[in-house]
């Protein structure tokens, strides 16, 4: 099981989605993505596409100057 | 050594051109060049961007036709990601298409090529322009356009999140649901549309095809060029400005090809001249032959005429009619003189007023599932539209981190590149060859044959 990095911080909607469906190819069963993000809708974007596509939303800290870091395993 | 007259810059287009005038050392004519003189290199620097970025970066190419950039671009991420379009994403991208080929349209065939139209070539230079062609039909006439063309580009701006720019454009859908206050607006304007549009057929029988110069134009024999043509047509064969299949068909009017936008590398091929930064296709398996029209040359054709000749027409009545009238009236399709572009252009402003007040009435346009998530990624997307210029396609490879390795965009004025040099040559060989001085008239000809294609030269070399 791995845990991989992606920084969206200054990324605005979708970008973020759009980049783990980037990622997604390239994460197994179990694997987590943890996910750094500051735009207004980082956090309910990140619910939508795990809702979507079936991935659990480990979990969802706040962070400093609006800054969040979600966890989401495959 | 001989002389070049240089016309630099030709007007009323869209982007920067220019024409070259070749004689030799006895003042015989020799040849004409149409000239782009500028290069952007985007195919090169979006090499190693996000591939989402794509469809915002690339329709900065131009000024006028960014939404068509932001379709066919949206169009290939949804092929680059694998994802459908909900049917309301679907009928907002086509809506805002729609509106902006209506207002584009509007925008050549009154203030770029409406002096052509409405004046004539023998006119004074002064009045060869909007002002003169409000002159001409009047000051109510000249608020009328300016109106609509404003009122259809709030609709646009509305939907795509800015008056020039869209940014609406996702890849599954786009970004924001259409309220039902909008709905309501949106209705109110598209039956505006239709009106003017009908307004303007009415218009343009009275005006121009009652008035000398049309038909006189359209008759001159290095107005007709007997090429190919390639358009997108719907299911039924009818013309379809946001999706289809590509049609080809040969100067007799028969089907050459039909083929899915992945597969345009098969189809059309580019080659590089070196007057021009403008790239010109050719149909790759009847090859270049030269600029010569028939079916042994590759030369075809796309835009409003060469949508009229591969299809069988519109699945609106109004379009229908008057593609019915102006098939018959120039003896039947597909239509080969290139001066019929204007009444093409024209037909299309009818069905896009048509199509916006049909779309604007859909139920499932206030539905609030606008966009699918993408679940993953593959390694390339071609996405194609109409163009109100023509065909244009764009083509996008990403490595695995969704960075774009490779981006091809074949846009509408290449496709028409090599027939518009075609035409631009058998005009000045008919007009110049016996002339020792060149008159005001004779040079307005000259531009009247390139600017019935409403050539975006900003688009051309990208």
């Amino acid at each position: 099981m791995a845990v991989v990095m992606l920084d969206m911080l200054g990324v605005r909607c979708p970008h973020p989605v759009l980049k783990i469906a980037v990622m997604a190819p390239e994460m197994t069963p179990g694997d987590i993505l943890e996910v750094l993000g500051d735009c207004p809708t980082f956090e309910k974007d990140v619910r939508v596409y795990c809702r979507r596509m079936g991935k659990l939303c480990l979990s969802v800290m706040d962070e400093s100057e609006n800054k969040k870091r979600i966890q989401i395993q495959f | 050594m001989g002389k070049i007259i240089s016309i630099d810059p030709i007007t009323r287009l869209e982007g920067h051109g220019s024409l070259r005038l070749v004689y030799d050392d006895e003042g015989r004519f020799q040849d004409v060049y149409l000239q782009a003189p500028d290069f952007k290199g985007f195919e090169k620097f979006c090499e190693g961007r996000a591939v989402e970025e794509l469809p915002a970066l690339t329709q900065k190419i131009c000024g006028v036709c960014p939404t068509a950039h932001h379709i066919a671009g949206v169009k290939a991420l949804d092929d680059l990601f694998g994802v459908a379009v909900p049917p309301a994403a679907r009928a907002i991208r086509e809506l805002m298409h729609n509106a902006f080929i209506f207002e584009d349209h509007l925008l050549h065939f009154f203030y770029l090529g409406g002096a052509d139209l409405f004046l004539g070539p023998d006119e004074p230079m002064m009045d060869r322009n909007v002002f003169g062609v409000i002159k001409k039909l009047g000051t109510d006439a000249g608020a009328r356009i300016i109106d609509i063309r404003k009122q259809v580009r709030q609709l646009h701006a509305t939907i795509s999140g800015s008056a020039l720019y869209p940014v609406c454009g996702l890849p599954g859908g786009v970004s924001k649901a259409i309220s039902p206050e909008e709905k309501a607006q949106f209705q109110v304007i598209t039956q505006k549309a239709l009106a003017f549009a009908e307004w303007a057929v009415g218009l343009f029988h009275d005006r121009v095809l009652e008035g000398r110069h049309y038909g006189s134009l359209l008759a001159r024999p290095y107005m007709k060029s007997d090429t190919y043509y390639m358009g997108l047509v719907d299911a039924d064969g009818n013309v379809s400005f946001y999706d289809g299949t590509l049609r080809i068909i040969d100067p007799k009017g028969d089907v050459y090809a039909s083929f899915e936008a992945a597969d345009y590398l098969s189809h059309l091929a580019e080659r590089v001249v070196p007057y021009s930064y403008m790239k010109q296709l050719y149909l790759k398996q009847v090859g270049w032959k030269g600029l010569v029209d028939g079916p042994g040359s590759g030369i075809y054709r796309v835009g409003p005429l060469a949508r009229l000749n591969v299809s069988s027409g519109f699945d609106t009545p109004l379009a229908q009619t008057e593609y019915e009238r102006m098939g018959a009236a120039l003896g039947g399709w597909p239509v080969h003189s290139t001066f019929a572009y204007h009444w093409a252009r024209l037909v299309e402003i009818l069905y896009a007023a048509e199509n916006m007040v049909r779309l604007s009435s859909l139920e499932q346009l206030t539905d609030s599932a606008v966009r699918n998530l993408p679940e993953g990624m593959g390694s390339s997307g071609v996405g194609v539209c109409e163009a109100p210029r023509g065909t244009l396609f764009h083509h996008y490879d990403a490595d695995r981190k969704g960075l774009a390795r490779g981006v091809n965009l074949l846009v509408a004025t290449q496709n028409n590149a090599a027939g518009i040099q075609l035409s631009l040559s058998e005009a000045a060989r008919a007009i110049l060859a016996h002339q020792t001085e060149i008159d005001d008239t004779s040079l307005n000809v000259l531009e009247m044959v390139f600017r019935a294609y409403d050539p975006c030269m900003a688009c051309a070399t990208h």
